[in-house]
């Protein structure tokens, strides 16, 4: 009897104790998106997880705690910032990770749409620091992928030549994608769309599209009958042909709008996964200029 | 001479100021409003035989919460809560937390905060649908649950795709709802200063992700000690908690929670002796059972609905028991800051006779810093 209460014990006292660490580098990024650059960089050198999934909205995430458990073995977090991850912090908290390497990844952003006088909430969910949408135009990307470079060098002593290797590999990558991105781009230069919520000032300026309206009357502010009525008003005058809609943002309202002035409803990803296709950072530009093209053709 | 002496020295406070208003500007904590008012409408009848028909107006509470980090490894947590129109002030909850830095992955928790016995004891009633305390933590452990002074130990760890979570507490005793059953002759007897005593209780739980959108969690409580150090009282009390929660979306979730306790209390009953007519105390053990669960549907991100059940036996009291269920609709203007609840309510007793029906409206608004959404 005293045996199997012994044999109890250990087994619970096992439980508690740190399993041993393996040979990579663990990564756990807030994002899809910060999660795919960071497996550019990290190679087989990395083993990355993202907590919000390509498909679900990156502001409102649940702190669960098979997350915290996820962060707790991890070697770096990657926090999108700018208050668009507050949720990430609880989840850092929460690991008890001690080690942890939290890299805020708009630290070397310039941020767009910083307000510039006092927010509160009557305005909607505006985010105080700027629009956290950064990631949405690739040459933000490559100042990411500089930051997630850094933490793994600074993790991965051993492995610094490789993260430069990569980093490279990744900034070859953009320039190359760009020049097909801008050829994509061209028949684009100028289209006005319809957006759900204000997530793409960064991709517009990049890729030349004009973002006309949205159907939210304010950030994180549910659609609204009058609202609703507005931008139809405003699509049928500006001739608008395309509501571009994130995969996690009800379709009624924006459905409403198409009916009432026949103007298209598309899927726009804001993030890997966010489509099919759309598998990987670079690919997820492919696959929002592919998704703008098609539209703007009918 | 004093002209300019004094504007040296209003030029220096400046000067001292300035910089440090900025500091604080930057290390301010998360600072937030929670307001609570209802609108009641009970009817019924009570223990005298009266019934009861009354409407009311009621400033239910408004919660000042602040929140931060103390230095890359602790952060502190303050909520102090005014109740009533006539400011009746009580600080809820003052901690301070050692996030990380502990040996296998151990956070300290101390100061004054809710116990973690069970789930719905961590939690403040304005996230409730149901609005009240359950009828089991009013009567096993105190009218609004248990909000000790003491420390805690947590740790979180992994078993296969579970996150087993494991946490130990140690408190005073005076959180713990009780009542002297002496008579005046007895008191002067008693030592009624009897400092409170420390308390020890333990909480482990399971988590698991089954999907993408399911999750679940399992717990068991334990607690026990001297809850009445002047009448050598002790109580031990164990709990199951679950929760099912199915969120696909932002826009849609169900939430499935149950929670049951066991109380077994040491109560002084005064009894009239046999051969006389004075009264005689004697202790013994009242063993109670509760139970509560809530199923609630959240719908178009702004809408809920939910019902609940709520069953107690009397910890201080043999075979008495009170039962209450009721049901609410919910409704978020916009978005979460602000919160309008119809809520129905039917409490009954056999023993305490009595049986009351209310319908209350309750308006919860916040102030401040989102919270994040936790499980």
């Amino acid at each position: 009897m005293k045996s199997k209460s012994i044999v109890a014990l250990l087994a619970v006292a096992a439980l508690f104790v740190h399993t041993a660490a393996s040979a990579k580098v663990k990564v756990v990024a807030s994002t899809s998106d910060l999660a795919s650059i960071a497996r550019w960089i990290g190679g087989e050198m990395a083993d990355v997880e993202s907590i919000a999934r390509g498909t679900s909205d990156p502001h409102y995430v649940e702190v669960l705690p098979s997350y915290m458990i996820k962060v707790a073995k991890a070697d770096i977090y990657l926090k999108v910032g700018l208050d668009l991850d507050r949720w990430a912090n609880e989840i850092i908290d929460g690991s008890r990770n001690g080690k942890l390497v939290v890299v805020d990844c708009s630290s070397q952003i310039e941020p767009m749409e910083r307000p510039t006088t006092k927010v509160d909430a009557s305005m909607g969910d505006v985010h105080p620091q700027g629009n956290p949408h950064y990631w949405l135009d690739p040459a933000n990307g490559l100042k990411v992928a500089d930051q997630v470079a850094d933490a793994l060098m600074q993790v991965d002593g051993a492995n610094v030549s490789y993260y430069a290797d990569r980093l490279e590999q990744f900034t070859r990558t953009y320039e190359r994608m760009k020049s097909e991105w801008e050829a994509k781009a061209a028949v684009l230069s100028g289209l006005e769309i319809i957006t759900y919520h204000n997530s793409w000032p960064y991709f517009s300026r990049a890729f030349g599209v004009q973002v006309a309206g949205f159907v939210e009357p304010k950030p994180g502010i549910e659609p609204t009958p009058s609202h609703t009525g507005k931008i139809v008003e405003l699509v049928k005058a500006k001739k608008i042909r395309v509501i571009g809609v994130e995969p996690y943002f009800s379709r009624r309202a924006p459905d409403t709008i198409a009916r009432l002035t026949g103007a298209k409803v598309v899927i726009l990803p804001p993030s890997v996964g966010g489509v099919d296709g759309a598998d990987d950072y670079f690919r997820l530009f492919d696959a929002i200029l592919d998704v703008l093209s098609e539209a703007a053709k009918e | 001479m004093r002209v300019p002496l004094f504007v040296a020295v209003l030029g220096s406070v400046v000067a001292f100021h300035v910089p440090s208003i900025h500091a604080q500007t930057l290390v301010n904590p998360d600072v937030s409003a929670v307001g609570d008012m209802r609108i009641n409408f009970r009817t019924g009848e009570t223990a005298e035989g009266l019934g009861v028909k009354e409407i009311e107006f009621e400033f239910h509470e408004l919660e000042l919460d602040f929140n931060g980090y103390l230095n890359p490894y602790m952060r502190a947590d303050a909520f102090v809560g005014i109740h009533g129109t006539h400011g009746e002030v009580e600080v809820e909850e003052a901690s301070i937390t050692v996030l990380r830095g502990l040996p296998l992955g151990l956070q300290l928790k101390a100061g004054k905060y809710l116990l973690d016995f069970g789930r719905i004891n961590t939690q403040h009633p304005h996230q409730w649908g149901w609005i009240e305390w359950p009828l089991m933590h009013r009567t096993m452990l105190s009218e609004e649950g248990l909000w000790p002074v003491g420390a805690q130990l947590s740790t979180l760890r992994p078993l296969g795709e579970t996150a087993v979570r494991l946490s130990v507490n140690a408190f005073m005793s005076d959180a713990f709802a009780h009542e002297h059953h002496h008579e005046a002759a007895d008191e002067e007897e008693q030592d009624e200063t009897a400092p409170a005593e420390i308390m020890g209780s333990a909480r482990l739980s399971f988590f698991r992700s089954f999907t993408d959108a399911w999750s679940a969690e399992l717990g068991a409580s334990y607690l026990a000690g001297r809850y009445d150090p002047a009448d050598d009282l002790d109580v031990g009390l164990t709990g199951i908690d679950w929760k099912l929660k199915w969120r696909p979306d932002t826009y849609r979730a169900f939430i499935w929670t149950i929670e049951a306790m066991r109380s077994d209390r040491e109560v002084i009953h005064a009894h009239e002796a046999p051969d006389t007519s004075d009264h005689e105390h004697q202790a013994e053990t009242i063993e109670a059972f509760g139970a509560f669960s809530a199923a609630e549907l959240h719908f178009r991100r702004v809408w809920d609905v939910g019902a609940y059940f709520d069953y107690t036996q009397d910890a201080n009291v043999d075979d008495v028991e009170t039962t209450a269920f009721g049901t609410w609709f919910g409704y978020m203007p916009a978005e979460e800051t602000a919160r309008f609840s119809l809520v129905y309510r039917r409490e009954t007793s056999d023993n305490y006779e009595f049986d009351v029906n209310s319908v209350i409206l309750q308006i919860v608004w916040a102030l401040g810093p989102h919270k994040p959404h936790a499980f």
